[in-house]
């Protein structure tokens, strides 16, 4: 799976059924179509099938080691064979792991220490679960609650694309992909909605950017970022990144 | 399934039952043929855990073969034979070239199973596939387990989760493309 391809849920459709040899008549005609017009069918078709596949290899694989333990594996254990000495090697080996661990924490960088002493993930929005037009981004937000953050985003990337300058739905978008480390895409869709004239998630998303500035090193930037805002802890940080700057 | 019941099954029967990967026939299957396998990797310088490792990895090919129709098995016992001799295959392949590679006396019967390095990409994919589907979240792992796996139709699967069968194929599409995304990320 090497090139980033966009494959829409019609293509995703037509290429199981074209796997499943049930394509319709009318499916039959698009398919060729896409075979003509689309210079990367092939491609989709391939990733697609491969994807299929080793899913179900992968689901097989699992269902074994199952099916291995239940029968037997009861009654012998593979790390009742370790001797005791491993454990012992083991237990120095995790101490001494545990000792290198608060060493580098004394020398952890201290943006990266104010980061993670002012970042708090957004708590979410309330979610009425409703049959309405909102329904995929309620859960989306239960997602994101959850803590499933990359759910959160396949429900809601289709959204943005239909709406890409739906400031909530940006911001929490940015939000998952802050939690799922995506820093870049983080950045850009906070700086989308300051771009805006204006949005009720303004002062938030000039906290979370200052605080992505401040985790990358950009401490001009972030240092900006705080002083256009009045909450206290921005003040806060923006003191202790002069004190330690 | 009792035992030795997946001897019962018609041919047509043992077929679907891979296809579709149903549990008994698997994991009779499995129990049956495992302990053979088993005794002829321990009398032929293999341990235990290494006789899980190859029969596993036999049994996934010989699955796969099987639902490419590659391979056609009469019955059970044909079954059953097939996923012995793939898996000597496997061990022999593994003795001549980690530890036994000058020795070539130890005959393996011919029959085909995929190229050894093709299966070393599959088992890397495989890990990077699991990898990704641990990130996924429950209620995907669960859709995406039920159709691709037990081969739950869509409408089952909308009925089983409380949706229509329109939201039941948009979410089908949303945790596949969040898994490609995991994937290519």
């Amino acid at each position: 799976m090497s090139k980033d391809l966009h494959i829409t849920p019609l293509e995703y459709e037509l290429i199981e059924a074209w796997l499943d040899d049930s394509l319709s008549s009318e499916q039959e005609k698009a398919f060729q179509d896409m075979e003509k017009e689309d210079s990367d069918w092939a491609l989709k078709v391939k990733e697609v099938k491969t994807l299929r596949e080793d899913l179900e290899s992968l689901l097989v694989k699992n269902e074994l080691e199952k099916i291995h333990e239940e029968a037997f594996e009861g009654s012998n254990p593979r790390t009742a064979s370790f001797p005791r000495w491993i454990w012992a090697v083991a237990a120095s080996l995790a101490l001494i792991l545990v000792a290198w661990w608060g060493f580098q924490g004394g020398f952890q960088d201290p943006n990266q220490k104010l980061f993670e002493a002012y970042y708090e993930t957004d708590p979410g929005l309330i979610t009425a679960m409703s049959g309405t037009d909102s329904y995929e981004f309620d859960r989306g937000m239960v997602d994101f609650k959850e803590g499933k953050y990359q759910e959160a985003l396949a429900l809601w990337d289709p959204l943005l694309e239909e709406n890409p300058s739906g400031d909530t739905l940006l911001y929490f978008v940015g939000m998952a992909n802050l939690e799922l480390q995506n820093f870049q895409e983080s950045k850009e869709d906070l700086q989308k909605i300051l771009s805006e004239s204006s949005s009720e998630f303004e002062e938030d998303a000039k906290w979370y950017l200052a605080l992505i500035y401040l985790k990358q090193g950009e401490l001009d930037q972030a240092k900006l970022l705080l002083s256009d805002l009045d909450k206290p802890e921005a003040q806060k940080l923006l003191e202790e990144i002069q004190k330690e700057s | 399934m009792p035992k030795d019941s997946i001897n019962q099954l018609s041919q047509e029967e043992l077929i679907r039952g891979i296809k579709e990967n149903e549990r008994t026939v698997m994991s009779s299957l499995y129990i049956e043929v495992f302990p053979k396998v088993k005794s002829y990797i321990i009398q032929n310088n293999g341990d235990e855990d290494q006789a899980k490792d190859i029969f596993q990895e036999a049994f996934l090919v010989a699955w796969q073969k099987v639902k490419a129709g590659e391979f056609l098995p009469q019955n059970s016992t044909a079954m059953q034979g097939f996923l012995f001799q793939v898996s000597k295959n496997k061990w022999l392949d593994w003795l001549r070239s980690s530890r036994f590679k000058k020795e070539s006396s130890l005959g393996a019967i011919s029959i085909e199973v995929a190229d050894a390095e093709e299966e070393f990409l599959l088992d890397e994919r495989l890990n990077m596939l699991d990898r990704a589907f641990q990130q996924l979240g429950e209620s995907c792992q669960e859709l995406l387990k039920l159709f691709y796996f037990k081969k739950m139709s869509l409408d089952k699967l909308a009925q089983s989760f409380g949706w229509t069968p329109k939201t039941a194929k948009n979410n089908k599409y949303r945790c596949m493309e969040s898994l490609r995304k995991i994937i290519n990320s």
